[in-house]
């Protein structure tokens, strides 16, 4: 089990990557916007990012930039720009997953991302 | 909306140019009329102007002050379907009897009679029924009058061009120009759509994934889960559709190709047992071709085989050497496609299936025809439908393409 944060503007979306990441045993926490997610990085400690890329004005690259700063936690970008996401400046996430993401694949690259980050190097 | 610009500028420059000629023609005749004082038939112009006259692709009449005709060139019998002799003397109004219009105010007619008055007419289009061949034809009529030097109107020359090609041209660009917006339009719709039957499996997933779900709910969530994979399919179709192809063109090997496609349709064809497969390709059967695009088209010519055949029957698939160019044929032995349905068959979103998109047939022609090949079929009630592929032979392209490069 991982604590997971994660981030998109669409309420229904998020709540949708949260039931399937929790069926998945982890233990998730929702962020409608990129402040609100920020606000959650810098009081808890979690073990993984799912965020989308566009949110509303801003974009998830405070959040890449906010979750990489003290860790090396994994961030999985996963938005309909998935090449605008790739574009924009460091840090980059570990992955970018095109929108709509399979409920499969994107439980199994979670796991795959936290099982590596859980020996740093 | 370039193009019908462009033609209609270049046609006005033309049409003046013309116009100009014959009036030069016109007050030849006319005056040369008036000297030896009969009205008509006109006397013996100008031999070089004449000719000029003949010449012109538009169909020219001069009329007198009375609307009557006292001159016209080979394009307006071939319009009119009568001969010279014929048409001398004739009135306005008997002339253009066969011609229609919406506005039935507006007929060549008052054309005529507008252009005695002084008017000039630019480039009014009606349908003439043309007398010829009953075809209807749309033209352009233009009417000049024709002066004395003492500014009283002599005569009208009424100029009348075939536009039919060119109308047609024009809806044909306009067509494809709708055709564009559409497909920009539809991308876009898909893409959402996409993403809307995104949200619709994921939460399928976790619906699944909950203890404790009942046997009924597990059938709905399939059902559901079904519907939504379905979506996509046509989703993508739309969008493979859209995008066209771009993939470059390689040496394929026809008879590898066919036995790949044969083993994709492996489980149908062992659901359907009653389904004999005769499947004769030459040697050396090789192509110049995208091998993904071919895969696609085989694919689903075959797939559309096997559907038409529910009942059992005889798949055949061929490929030989045929004039220069490589013949595969699909066929079945199914209940044919209805004579009245086969001109539709390559058009998109036409289908005779349940459950089909019509996609299928449209984009196979569109990236056969983008491999230089062309598609065809022959199809007989009762009989079964038989789809030609003919696709340019590998050694032949590749010498073209390296001569190009």
């Amino acid at each position: 089990m991982a604590r997971i944060l994660c981030v998109d503007d669409e309420p229904h979306i998020v709540t949708l990557k949260c039931a399937i990441l929790q069926a998945a045993g982890h233990q998730v926490t929702p962020a409608t916007s990129a402040q609100e997610a920020i606000e959650k990085l810098e009081l808890n400690r979690y073990d993984a990012v799912v965020t989308d890329w566009r949110l509303g004005d801003s974009n998830g690259r405070a959040i890449v930039q906010a979750a990489k700063m003290n860790s090396t936690m994994p961030v999985v970008v996963v938005s309909g720009y998935v090449a605008e996401a790739f574009q924009a400046a460091e840090p980059l996430a570990d992955l970018y997953l095109e929108k709509p993401v399979n409920p499969e694949e994107l439980v199994t690259i979670v796991n795959e991302l936290l099982k590596t980050s859980e020996h740093p190097r | 909306m370039w193009l019908a610009d462009e033609v209609g500028r270049n046609w006005i420059t033309r049409s003046w140019h013309s116009l100009v000629l014959v009036g030069a023609a016109i007050l030849n005749i006319v005056d040369g009329g008036r000297r030896s004082k009969a009205a008509r038939p006109p006397p013996t112009p100008n031999l070089a102007l004449q000719s000029v006259l003949q010449s012109l692709p538009e169909a020219v009449f001069i009329f007198d002050s009375h609307a009557r005709v006292i001159d016209l060139n080979k394009a307006a019998e071939q319009l009119t379907g009568q001969s010279r002799e014929e048409l001398l003397g004739a009135h306005a109004k008997a002339l253009f009897s066969g011609v229609t219009s919406a506005d039935i105010d507006v007929n060549p007619e008052s054309i005529v009679s507008r252009t005695l008055r002084g008017e000039f007419v630019r480039h009014e289009r009606r349908i003439f029924r043309s007398a010829a061949n009953g075809r209807p034809v749309e033209v352009r009529i233009s009417g000049t009058p024709v002066y004395y030097p003492s500014n009283q109107v002599l005569g009208a020359l009424i100029a009348i061009e075939d536009v039919t090609e060119l109308s047609d041209l024009q809806q044909q660009v306009a067509s494809s120009e709708r055709h564009f917006a559409v497909g920009q339009m539809t991308a876009g719709l898909a893409h959402d759509f996409n993403n809307v039957l995104g949200m619709i499996s994921q939460a399928v997933y976790v619906l699944e994934m909950a203890p404790n779900r009942s046997e009924s709910d597990h059938t709905m969530l399939s059902i559901i889960d079904n519907a939504v994979r379905r979506g996509a399919e046509i989703v993508n179709n739309i969008r493979e559709y859209l995008r066209g192809s771009s993939e470059s063109r390689i040496r394929v090997d026809m008879r590898r190709l066919l036995e790949e496609v044969l083993q994709l349709a492996q489980p149908i064809l062992e659901m359907h047992s009653d389904i004999q497969v005769i499947h004769q390709v030459d040697e050396a059967c090789e192509v110049y071709a995208s091998a993904a695009e071919l895969r696609r088209v085989f694919t689903n010519l075959v797939l559309n085989a096997l559907d038409a055949m529910p009942h059992g029957g005889v798949l055949t698939i061929r490929c030989t050497r045929s004039d220069g160019r490589m013949l595969v044929s699909v066929g079945d032995t199914g209940p044919g496609i209805p004579s009245e349905s086969q001109h539709k068959i390559f058009s998109p979103y036409f289908t005779t299936k349940a459950k089909g998109t019509g996609l299928g047939l449209s984009g196979a022609r569109k990236a056969i025809e983008e491999q230089g090949g062309d598609i065809r079929f022959k199809s007989s009630p009762g009989e079964g439908t038989t789809f030609f592929v003919s696709l340019p032979i590998a050694d032949d392209q590749e010498r073209q393409d390296s001569r190009a490069a």
